[in-house]
């Protein structure tokens, strides 16, 4: 097959016949729009494509990979023969048949690259004079926009043949209060796999008066006492307990490497029978979906954990190969420069049986969280963090008074068997996820969740 | 990039200005090299990976427009495509009182930061270097793994043109060591963290880096939780050179301008005990932010951002010094070439003018010593409000007394600089910080009940 002016056959055989067991080509070429408004006007405005190729390949339980910009038939042959240097082992003569590539593409309304940069401007400079027209404290309004379509190729001497188009538009507020010489800010995001009509609802003003929302919140806020409570994470809270409390310690690179608290627990009760976990790429629309992973494996939902039992774990190709197990189109790489690794999409707690307001009225004391923001989990002990932007008192089962930024810290296996009230409902959170030193984009959602008793950092 | 290469896209861009009637244009050239290895845990190598990367950034200022764009081909016709899109993208954006600013001698040679002895290292030195680390770190039972003890070289040259004349060009390298340390015993498990970098090969000492990352584990293996309350506590090096990476968003010049700097109005006023100074220094030997001119090809200089504990300078690149009346203090950086050149420090350097603690645990008497943050990146640079999870170990009488786990600090950045109350003699350099252990006042700490 020639793919831009290259054979991609003779160059997985010429991987195989100089010591690979498997080889594949990855080609990426994401065209991007990035605007940014703050201080009433437009700081930043770029268009450009980011484009390059990564090889990888398998010899010896080695993982090579190397990348280029230079996407010309030069450029990979040179790759190959950098790579090729370190391969240790003798060869085989192997023929490559690649069928024509299956393609898939994010169903988009309205194609971002269909809009000229001044409307795209507006949306963002008209969002945040909104925002300046309610509040008079406001210092700054910083609105970012981005869309990009990320147009992947992957190629391997398995037979791999499939190409992907992912669209994504993004809009993001900041909003800076200041009060009596102290400042307090306010977030807000929203975004997905969608294009322009992300914009047709108005869900950017609704947004951008969130952020307002939050920073006024924070700007009345009280300190509290840290220390162990009961706390209510709201639906609307977003997902990022549920990532760093179990998701991570899910991905097989670190269950096989004896760095997870659930490794060798398939089959066992990890977690309370209220909770079932999904990780779902296949969710239209959502920021963490795609037609196939960085690796050419369909998207494919995946029960991780089914009324608190384990069921599997989040794979790559690499990790499935290891270890006689199933691909779960979790393989994903932040770009071209880098090789894939096991990371979430759009993981979920499905949602239960509990009434939402119940739930809360049954709280005498405690710590309802209305946003949760980014966090982090050492896999190894499973304990985790998560940043708490938006949380209020719980006063005799009714919704109290804002507090100071906190963080809420336990431990993902001894929250996930506490966890004794699920709600009826279901909310979504966006974010990247960091790991390995790459970003992917992913969203988690959860019911409304009880935790009877965990570490609360306070500032009083 | 070669010099043909580089003559050619400089004729190539007066040719585009001349066309477009632009006021001015700018072109920052990139080829970067890397190269990084990872071990298993039998030694062979694990991962081995090595990437190329050639790019051109564009910026073309346009009735006092700056437009940006980039390219990742050196083609012509990529030239002219990217010249283009930068031009279109000044539509949107605002008038500037901008213009490009030429030539001035740099402080530094083009290749100070360059180890050419890399050329003829060959790959079996820098394996010997993984497998010291690995040597030095099993030094307990407790130890159970090492975690992807890994090597990384970047070599990278630059080339920075523009339309008044500047046409500089520097090479770089940069090396590193980083390894994660597993420890475990009965019930607890332990994950320890830490990394070493250089400018120079010769300087990596994977002996020093692993015995260390080791002693940090075990000394941090299981543990009691803390009372909640408020304590005197000490911040190694590497915690403390993670706050100051967050302080010195705050003395950017456009978070200033765009009012979001804390030290806004504070220069010239107290915002750090009198003792303190730190310096944004581009000159650090083997500091990874080190640089012969910055990413506007300004040249280099040190500077004190805290001058015995005042607020003394904000840094600037050459777009803001001119929207604030000032100078360009060479803090122009590009953490990506797909986007435009910003502001930001070079590498942070906090020293004392009192002669540092020979045993700053000693001197915190009783107290925990906070050996690691958890969510760091949650910390709000805007306002410094931080709560955090943490680890570390008890101090009781001056000498280790147990690990703690579970538990969090949370305060104000501002609040705790002005409550550094003692500093090490054990100046580290990590990466781009270099910092002594500090001792804090008055720390903000819950755990268990109070």
């Amino acid at each position: 097959m020639n793919y831009g002016g290259i054979n991609i056959e003779g160059i997985l055989e010429d991987a195989l016949r100089n010591g690979a067991e498997f080889a594949e080509l990855f080609f990426e070429e994401t065209t991007f729009t990035n605007i940014r408004v703050e201080s009433h006007r437009v700081d930043r405005a770029v268009t450009g494509t980011d484009r390059g190729v990564g090889l990888r390949l398998f010899s010896g339980g080695v993982v090579y990979y190397a990348s280029t910009t230079d996407c010309t038939h030069d450029g990979v042959r040179a790759l190959l023969k950098k790579l090729c240097a370190y391969l240790g082992q003798a060869g085989n003569e192997v023929r490559v048949v690649l069928q024509n590539p299956s393609r898939a593409s994010t169903r988009v309304v309205k194609h971002p690259f269909g809009v000229g940069m001044a409307r795209k401007a507006d949306i963002l400079m008209s969002s945040q004079s909104e925002a300046y027209k309610r509040v008079d404290q406001i210092v700054q309004v910083q609105g970012a926009y981005s869309d990009s379509s990320r147009r992947i190729a992957v190629f391997s001497s398995s037979g791999t043949a499939v190409e992907d188009e992912q669209v994504r538009t993004t809009m993001t507020f900041n909003v800076v209060l200041e009060k009596q010489g102290r400042l307090y800010t306010g977030y807000e995001s929203i975004g997905g796999t969608i294009g322009m009509e992300l914009f047709n609802n108005e869900d950017h003003l609704k947004a951008v008066m969130t952020a307002v929302g939050r920073a006024i919140k924070m700007s009345n806020s009280i300190p509290i006492e840290g220390g162990p409570m009961t706390v209510v994470l709201s639906s609307e809270a977003g997902g990022t307990m549920i990532h760093e409390a179990v998701g991570h310690g899910l991905e097989a690179d670190h269950i096989y490497k004896d760095l997870s608290v659930y490794t060798g627990k398939l089959g066992e009760q990890v977690a309370s029978p209220l909770i079932s976990v999904v990780d779902d790429p296949t969710m239209p629309g959502m920021r963490g979906s795609f037609g196939y992973d960085d690796e050419g494996t369909a998207a494919a939902r995946t029960m991780a954990i089914e009324n608190g039992v384990l069921k599997n774990y989040l794979f790559d190709l690499k990790q499935a190969g290891d270890n006689g197990m199933r691909p779960t189109a979790n393989g994903r790489r932040e770009s071209f420069r880098f090789p894939p690794i096991p990371r979430m999409t759009n993981t979920l707690i499905l949602s239960g049986r509990d009434d939402p307001a119940s739930i809360i009225a049954e709280v005498d004391a405690g710590l309802l969280v209305f946003k949760m923001g980014g966090g982090e989990v050492n896999t190894v002990t499973g304990d985790f963090v998560f940043e708490i932007t938006e949380g209020h008192l719980i006063e005799h089962g009714k919704t109290g008074p804002p507090v100071e930024g906190a963080i809420m810290l336990g431990n993902g296996p001894a929250v996930l068997r506490e966890i004794d009230r699920v709600g009826s409902d279901m909310g979504y959170g966006i974010g990247t996820c960091g790991k390995d030193n790459q970003g992917v984009p992913v969203a988690d959602g959860q019911p409304t969740l009880r935790i009877p008793r965990i570490v609360v950092g306070g500032k009083k | 990039m070669d010099s043909t290469t580089v003559d050619r896209i400089a004729g190539r861009l007066s040719a585009l200005a001349r066309e477009h009637a632009v006021e001015g244009y700018e072109a920052y050239l990139s080829e970067t090299s890397k190269t990084s290895i990872s071990l298993d845990d039998n030694r062979g190598i694990e991962t081995l990976h090595a990437d190329e990367e050639r790019a051109i950034a564009v910026r073309v200022l346009r009735d006092q427009r700056l437009g940006f764009s980039f390219s990742f081909n050196p083609s012509d016709i990529a030239l002219e495509e990217a010249f283009k899109r930068a031009l279109d993208s000044t539509a949107v954006l605002e008038r500037h009182p901008f213009s490009f600013v030429g030539n001035s001698p740099d402080t530094a040679g083009a290749d100070l930061f360059y180890d050419s002895t890399i050329e003829s290292t060959p790959n079996e030195y820098k394996l010997g270097l993984l497998n010291a680390l690995i040597d030095a770190v099993h030094i307990d039972r407790r130890i159970v793994k090492v975690e992807k003890p890994s090597y990384e070289e970047t070599i990278s040259s630059v080339s920075v043109m523009n339309s008044s004349g500047v046409l500089k060009q520097s090479r770089t390298t940069r090396f590193g060591l980083g390894l994660s340390v597993i420890a475990r015993q009965d019930r607890d498990s332990n994950i320890t963290w830490d990394f070493q970098g250089a400018n120079t090969f010769g300087t990596l000492d994977a002996h020093r880096l692993g015995k260390g990352c080791a002693a940090l584990a075990l000394k941090t293996l299981g543990g009691e939780r803390l009372r909640t309350g408020s304590y005197d506590a000490v911040f190694t090096q590497l915690v403390a050179s993670q706050f100051l990476g967050i302080l010195a968003r705050s003395f950017a010049a456009d978070a200033v301008y765009k009012k979001t700097s804390l030290l806004a109005d504070r220069l010239g006023q107290r915002v750090l005990p009198e003792h303190i100074t730190i310096t944004d220094d581009p000159l650090l030997k083997d500091g990874l932010g080190s640089v012969p001119f910055d990413a506007e090809g300004s040249p280099s200089v040190r500077k004190p951002l805290v001058d015995n504990g005042v607020a003394a300078t904000f840094l600037y690149d050459n777009l803001y010094a001119s929207l604030m009346a000032a100078h360009t203090t060479g803090n122009s950086v590009r953490p990506s070439v797909t986007q435009p050149p910003s502001i930001g420090s070079t590498n942070l350097v906090l020293g004392s003018d009192r002669t540092g603690e020979e045993d700053l645990e000693r001197a915190l008497y009783d107290g925990p010593v906070i050996t690691e943050l958890m969510g760091v990146h949650t910390v709000n640079p805007v306002t410094g409000e931080f709560s955090l999870g943490a680890r570390g170990y008890a101090v009781k009488s001056g000498v280790f007394h147990a690990p703690l786990k579970d538990i969090t600090v949370a305060g104000n950045l501002f609040d705790l600089l002005m409550k550094v109350r003692a500093t090490g003699r054990d100046q580290l350099l990590y990466g781009t910080i270099m910092t002594p252990s500090l001792l804090i006042t008055q720390l903000k700490i819950a755990g268990a009940d109070a």
